[in-house]
């Protein structure tokens, strides 16, 4: 019997695993993606259950010099990988049914598990560095993810977009990163959570920070994550709802003693958290597309989660995790359904009366939809009231997160009203097998979740006031309108996406890299062509004076040897009569010589 | 060693000798030995014949951690190179083995006379590998490309021949070889100038900016093997150059480091933008060597043990995912006979197989952690970072740019909707196709999982680089 909390690191492997065989084997194997996230659900829960004395650790093999491959599980570790193949487990099980038929059913398949296996290599990793590959691995299986669908116009583009505002996130990760390695020596968690602070370690956390943003779409990266849902809805469950874009708020959670220490980056990071949470809250009220609704009130929810770390309060921002992770992926899901049973509709103006076409998925999207909202009892109102709670020292950013919360239950409203109520304008069917059954135990989780967190000390005021503001703006939700002006500019979306477009796509890699081109080609080429063309210069000037001086030398000793050689060519005629005369004198002359002497 | 040389210039030599439908054979067979005779030299290995007694010069080859790492890349390189070019003539088989006998004679001889030999004698198989089986505008590519390395030949010959007579002044001794050189008294303003010199010949190799306008032209003419070659090998000996000469033999100048370091992360920079602007698929290619080629100098002008050591991974990470990226645009070219990437698009409906390696390589290009470029980058930015903390930060916007044009490379050619119906027909990889890649996707793997192994062999060369910098 092989022991599964010490080789708790085994985890991950297994979906590794699967998605490996299925690449391989392509055909016919799809089946083993579920069964790997399951066994890593399994092994989680057996290693959660466990009776344990402390953290585990585990340490694999020596990476890079000092960054060694080491994992790492404690209560926080484990509670994600519940979360992680949970939840990824029922939106594995959902797909089977939801990508029946796909084209590249494999290859979905295949992507699903490694983000799974990346996605539990970042919770159970021991250092900054380790924990990047599975960062910069989720990013990666994202962007192949959203580009699943990969021959649809937009696609391609806004899955660049997802990798490149990550990646520009994980530069900043990277760099505080360096600056910690440097620094301290190591990368450790236990280090970085021991370090004393210091100007080079606050601009680490705040780097950390700026990482964080680009991985859970907050301010100033948010704008990739409502672009990406051009994927396959259960990716947008799974990868930009529940699990991914959580992954900065564990980050925070993961480092919480060291956020402590840098109380300048918390309250940076909790500002951004609240803004960012206040502006996706208003544009999901003007949406009309139901998943783009949902990834931005995914945005305001991790806001509100980014609110909480900042502000060290790490319990209450992985409470909110878990619970938006239940009622969020229910929400994609149903939406999923709603999508699938109108044949790819996705406009909530082209939806309406579907109560009583699918009852089921109905009853569970209000469940999620309550919840998100916050209705008291519900898991969302729990979460978010730990939040509320946490923010109480700080009456401005405690107005702005239950402003987001009011404005949370509107958008909220609005949405079911207008899928669910009014005229019935489209033929629906309702989901079954798997689409529909694999959404029990996230309703269960939407319901319930909240009794298991940490519940804040009772605040009657806090209660009262959070309890107002959702029901108030599910009451509101219902015939909202929004005057044209103000809806016309949230329809831009405060401009945030514009502006980047302006500066990164057309100016600096359009105009940009051309005129760069041109430069290359013309100046720096010219600047070469001056030197090859000096050296030419050169040797033309060397072979000039080869000519003259050198080859003048060779010829003037030739031309001295041909004068002098003249008189013997003379000799050499080559005529036999000649020859024949000059050895008839010779011989004339020797004999007359003799003849003398 | 020395069979290192031999082996593959004999061989070259005697392909000529067999039927022409049996030379490419042949030469794989020469490849293949070769390729296991360097990996199987031990490291540390030192063989010294005599040559040139009068001018001091001799046939001293000496292997350790960066040699080893290089000769090995070349035989590998160098076979599947060949395994990629079954329908050239002998002569292209016979030039690329020649190549590889110049390649494995620079990585490994310690005496400069033979070095510099063998440095300008890789020019001559390479300038007809491009001019004669090149593509349309060959003759002017190999001549840009002859030219720009032979005007940093001479300095740097200049350079190799001043060491050379400083030293015999003051020793009475005339020798190339490089361990008593080190010992040549320079004054400070004099070793500037060799290192100058030096600079020059390995710059125009590398190439640094701003000597790299050949370096575009030739890689887009240049056949499949010769681009493979030149990025993965030829390169690299300006790399080792500087690794191996400048810093021991040109300590105190090569202190002198800012200057260089500024123009690695302007090429990082420089190149990487360039990218974005680039119609040609190969031309793309080439451009991005110039940024990952700046990477490996940041490291080595870090002057410290991981930027080193990082510089020297990196320039087998970038070998082995440039060569595959070269090989990957060849197998392309083959099928539909154009670089444009304008002409793709959407193949990876019809070439799943090339599809999925694509990615790979290029994942491994731009840096993705458990892939190998990921190692050697870090481990540069970790150098570059206690160095100077200003470039490591600029290089780090030059992996968002790799991302940024090597997914739009990707975008373009691999996905999207078919736009032109031949594509659809193009077959997907076949078995020889899978041959060449599988060595190329094992290796970028291992070293990104496990990378324990180079850094152990680099450690010591490393140190002894950094004992002649900061005794």
């Amino acid at each position: 019997m092989v022991n599964l909390v010490s080789n708790f690191w085994w985890i991950p492997l297994y979906p590794l695993i699967g998605a490996a065989l299925i690449a391989f084997f392509r055909r016919g194997v799809s089946f083993l993606a579920p069964a790997a996230v399951s066994l890593s659900f399994l092994h989680g829960l057996a290693v959660w259950l466990s009776p344990r004395s402390g953290p585990l650790d585990h340490t694999l093999s020596q990476w890079m010099p000092g960054l060694p491959m080491a994992f790492h599980a404690d209560a926080l570790s484990l509670l994600m990988v519940l979360i992680i193949s949970g939840i990824g487990l029922l939106i594995h099980l959902y797909s089977l049914s939801y990508m029946a038929g796909e084209d590249g059913f494999w290859r979905y398949f295949a992507c699903l598990n490694l983000f799974v296996f990346f996605m539990l290599l970042l919770v159970l990793a021991n250092n900054l560095i380790f924990l990047f590959a599975g960062w910069e691995g989720v990013g990666l299986a994202s962007y192949l993810l959203i580009g699943f669908h990969h021959d649809r116009p937009t696609v391609n583009r806004n899955a660049n977009k997802a990798f490149l505002y990550n990646r520009a996130g994980d530069a900043g990760f990277l760099l505080g990163a360096l600056i910690l390695l440097d620094s301290l020596g190591s990368v450790d968690f236990s280090v970085i959570n021991a370090a004393p602070a210091t100007s080079a370690t606050l601009a680490a956390a705040l780097l950390l920070a700026f990482g964080a943003t680009g991985k859970s779409a907050q301010l100033p990266l948010f704008v990739w994550l409502p672009d990406a849902m051009v994927g396959p809805t259960p990716v947008s469950a799974l990868i930009h709802a529940a699990t991914m874009v959580t992954a900065g708020i564990y980050l925070f959670a993961r480092l919480q003693p060291f956020l402590l220490a840098h109380p300048e980056a918390g309250l940076l990071i909790a500002s951004l958290g609240a803004i960012t949470s206040l502006l996706a809250a208003t544009i999901a009220l003007v949406e009309n597309d139901i998943k783009r609704i949902l990834a931005y009130s995914t945005v305001s929810q991790l806001g509100l989660m980014f609110l909480a770390a900042g502000l060290g309060a790490a319990s209450a921002a992985m409470f909110h995790v878990a619970t938006h992770a239940f009622f969020k992926a229910l929400l994609f899901l149903t939406a999923g359904n709603i999508i699938h049973g109108l044949r790819g509709e996705q406009d909530i103006r082209f939806m309406g009366g579907l109560h009583d076409k699918m009852p089921w998925t109905f009853r569970l999207m209000t469940l999620a939809g309550l919840s998100l909202a916050g209705l008291p009892g519900l898991a969302g109102f729990f979460s978010k009231e730990a939040i509320l709670h946490a923010a109480a020292a700080h009456p401005l950013l405690l107005a702005m997160a239950l402003l987001s919360a009011f404005l949370t239950a509107l958008y909220t409203s609005r949405m079911l009203w207008a899928v669910f109520y009014g005229s019935y304008r489209r033929e629906a069917h309702e989901a079954h097998g798997f689409m529909l059954h694999s959404l029990w135990p996230l309703g269960l989780g939407s319901a319930l979740a909240g009794f298991f967190g940490p519940h804040p000390p009772l605040s009657w005021p806090l209660l009262l006031a959070s309890a107002t503001a959702s029901l108030g703006g599910l009451y509101f939700g219902r015939n909202i309108r929004i005057p044209g002006l103000i809806e016309a500019f949230l329809k831009r979306r405060w401009f945030v996406s514009e502006a980047y477009e302006l500066v990164l796509v057309t100016g600096l890699t359009h105009h940009g890299s051309r005129l760069l081109l041109w430069f290359d080609l013309h100046i720096i080429d010219s600047f070469n062509r001056f030197l090859t063309t000096l050296a030419s210069l050169l040797s033309s000037l060397a072979s000039l004076f080869d000519r003259l001086v050198v080859d003048g030398l060779v010829h003037l000793i030739a031309f001295t040897t041909e004068l002098l050689s003249y008189p013997l060519r003379l000799l050499q005629s080559g005529r036999i009569h000649h020859y024949a005369l000059v050895l008839l004198l010779t011989l004339a002359l020797t004999l007359g010589w003799y003849r003398l002497a | 060693m020395i069979t290192l040389l031999l082996l593959p210039a004999l061989g070259a030599l005697a392909l000529f000798a067999f039927p022409r439908r049996l030379a490419w054979f042949g030469s794989l067979t020469l490849a293949a030995a070769t390729l296991l005779a360097a990996a199987t030299v031990p490291v540390d290995a030192v063989e010294r014949y005599r040559w040139l007694p009068s001018l001091g010069a001799q046939l001293l080859f000496v292997n350790d951690g960066i040699s080893y790492l290089l000769i090995v890349l070349t035989a590998l390189m160098t076979l599947l190179g060949l395994l990629a070019s079954p329908a050239q003539p002998r002569l292209f088989h016979a030039m690329l083995l020649l190549l590889s006998a110049g390649c494995h004679g620079v990585f490994l001889s310690r005496d400069l006379l033979v070095f510099f030999i063998c440095f300008e004698a890789v020019l001559i198989p390479m300038y007809f590998l491009i001019g004669i089986y090149g593509a349309e505008d060959r003759r002017r590519a190999a001549l840009k490309f002859f030219l720009f390395t032979l005007a940093g030949s001479i300095a740097l010959l200049l350079g190799i021949l001043t060491l050379y007579f400083e030293h015999a002044r003051h020793t009475g001794l005339f020798t190339f070889e490089f361990a008593p050189l080190l010992a040549t008294p320079l004054p400070l303003s004099l070793e500037r100038i060799v290192f100058w010199a030096f600079f020059l010949g390995f710059a125009i190799k590398i190439p640094m900016f701003p000597f790299h306008s050949w370096l575009p032209d030739a890689h887009t003419q240049a056949p499949t093997a010769a681009s493979v070659l030149l990025a993965a090998v030829l390169l690299k000996m300006g790399t080792y150059g500087f690794v191996r000469f400048s810093l021991p033999l040109l300590p105190r100048a090569s202190l002198d480091s800012s200057l260089l370091l500024a123009l690695s992360v302007f090429a990082i920079l420089y190149g990487g933008w360039l990218c974005l602007a680039q119609t040609d698929w190969k031309r793309l290619i080439a451009y991005s060597s110039i940024s990952h080629l700046g990477f490996c100098t940041l490291g080595i002008f870090s002057l410290n043990a991981p930027g080193l050591t990082g510089a020297l991974l990196q320039q087998i990470n970038h070998g082995i995912s440039t060569g595959l990226l070269f090989l990957l645009m060849g197998f392309a070219y083959d099928r539909r006979h154009t670089r444009l990437i304008a002409d793709y698009g959407g193949l990876s409906k019809s070439m799943p197989g090339f599809a999925a390696v694509f990615m790979v390589a290029l994942l491994g290009s731009i840096g993705l952690p458990l892939l190998n470029g990921f190692t050697g980058e870090f481990t540069i930015l970790r150098g570059a970072f206690a160095a100077q903390p200003l470039a490591a930060a600029l290089a780090l916007i030059g992996i968002i740019l790799a991302a940024g044009y090597m997914l739009s490379l990707y975008r373009h050619t691999m996905l999207g909707a078919v736009r032109h119906p031949v594509n659809l027909t193009l077959p997907d990889l076949n078995p020889r196709e899978w041959l060449i890649v599988t060595p190329l996707l094992v290796w970028s793997v291992a070293i990104g999982i496990y990378p324990a192994p180079y850094f152990a062999l680099l450690s010591r060369p490393v140190e002894q680089i950094l004992e002649r910098l900061h005794p």
